[in-house]
């Protein structure tokens, strides 16, 4: 793979023009309507809290700190989430650890409520109920730095010229990582938000502690929710087309040529690649268009297909794509961009209802615990890994 | 390479390991100042010509 020498041409440019390079022409997080920046420290076993939102700004330690929090209307008595925004991965650990302190069914639990429903919200890709600002800026650019310097937010304040270096600057990165046009279904992604918002505020009304580990039935809708968000924001980064010149030398975008000259009725295909290093498999579902990886989508957003199989043939790797009966028309020669096929939102839309309604039914399997009938799919990395993380 | 980080200086070092390639010459590649055929040579380049290709211009300090 050649993207870590892709990148570097990227930041070679950004060093030469001392500027942000982007990485994407979208904006990777939504500005949601309530964002609050929070900085949480702990020193001795006090958690402080500086806040700051449109409502006004703030500091305090321990509980007090909650109470700051409430009246910048972080409360699941709200009717609407508030959005975690923060420069630091520490201050989620220790405003969860701040929540766990409170009592439950105290006034202030409303609020740890409203922490616990973040946390558990926080490793959703492109969800708009955390932002970690740091994340969106290297989401967005790449500066004319090494990546081993970019988790520092002061860099990013340097590089994207935010003076403000108080909780309040905090505010003004995530304005500018979510200035512009998002990337496509980010709302999709803000409505599973409000939907488990939602959710928290019902068990929060009806006395459920929220310190209670899930049952095994609630994580099995939680992977399955995790997985179909990843999977989207996947779909929704390769729908930018900055991302899929990067994706180019992942191998997630194939660039090829149509081998010969295929008749209108001949519905499978041959697409001879340059490259190798594709990761395009047979079986896979992918969408495909005449033209480069950095051109916009035809109307109508390419024409799906499927790879029926894979061979390599005079050191090129040739694809055979099955093609719809209305493909357009090809001639020997013509480059062709391949990519995965972006998911469906209906149809994940459609799998979450039945997974939830499984997990209230007394006889499924899910909640009575009996193995399921298998069947097998990819979990995405980013899932694995925060599977993978002990807290 | 003038004003570069002295990280993004030891960064690029490394990944050109094995290349004998400098780093000045692989901003010349970058740049296209200098031609080069190999896949090294043409992912700094299409890197660095990424956002122009776009149309998008890069966001000034």
């Amino acid at each position: 793979m050649s993207v870590e020498w892709f990148e570097l041409g990227q930041r070679l440019r950004a060093s030469t023009g001392e500027r942000c390079e982007p990485r994407l022409l979208h904006a990777p997080m939504l500005l949601g309507p309530r964002p609050v920046a929070v900085r949480a420290e702990q020193h001795h076993g006090v958690v402080t809290v500086a806040a700051a939102s449109s409502d006004g700004r703030g500091e305090a330690g321990g509980l007090d700190g909650l109470e700051l929090l409430a009246g910048l209307g972080v409360s699941l008595d709200e009717s609407e989430p508030a959005t975690l925004v923060s420069d630091d991965p520490a201050t989620l650990r220790n405003l969860l650890a701040l929540a766990r302190t409170v009592a439950p069914g105290s006034g202030a639990d409303a609020v740890a409520g409203h922490i616990g429903w973040w946390a558990e919200r926080a490793d959703f890709p492109g969800g708009s109920a955390v932002a970690d600002v740091v994340e969106g800026c290297r989401a967005r650019w790449v500066t004319g730095r090494a990546p081993s310097a970019e988790p520092e937010p002061g860099l990013w304040r340097d590089w994207l010229g935010v003076r403000d270096a108080s909780v309040a600057g905090v505010l003004a990165l995530h304005g500018l990582v979510t200035e512009g046009e998002p990337l496509p279904w980010l709302d999709a992604l803000a409505d599973d938000d409000r939907y488990t918002f939602g959710q928290a505020r019902k068990s929060h009304s009806d006395g459920w502690d929220w310190r209670r580990p899930d049952t095994t039935s609630r994580a099995a809708v939680g992977l399955r929710t995790r997985c179909d968000a990843a999977d989207l924001y996947a779909g929704a980064l390769l729908s930018d087309p900055l991302w899929r010149a990067r994706g180019v030398h992942t191998g997630e975008v194939v660039v090829g040529e149509v081998c010969g000259d295929p008749p209108a009725g001949q519905r499978v295909v041959a697409v001879a690649c340059g490259r190798l290093d594709a990761r395009v498999r047979a079986g896979a579902d992918v969408l495909w268009w005449l033209g480069a990886p950095t051109d916009a989508l035809p109307a109508g957003g390419g024409t799906t297909g499927t790879v029926r199989a894979t061979a390599v043939s005079g050191g090129r790797l040739v694809l055979s794509l099955s093609t719809p009966y209305n493909r357009p028309a090809l001639g020997a020669g013509q480059e062709v961009t391949l990519m995965p096929a972006a998911p469906s939102v209906q149809r994940q839309r459609r799998g979450q209802q039945a997974y939830r309604s499984l997990q209230y039914s007394r006889r499924s399997w899910l909640t009575q615990g009996r193995t399921p009938t298998p069947t097998r799919r990819t979990v995405p990395l980013d899932v694995l890994l925060a599977g993978a993380e002990n807290d | 390479m003038t004003g570069a980080s002295s990280d993004l200086h030891e960064h690029a070092r490394r990944l050109l390991l094995g290349s004998d390639l400098t780093v000045a010459d692989a901003v010349a590649l970058a740049s296209g100042q200098v031609i080069g055929e190999t896949l090294l040579a043409s992912a700094l380049r299409d890197g660095w010509t990424a956002a122009e290709r776009t149309g998008e211009g890069g966001r000034s300090r």
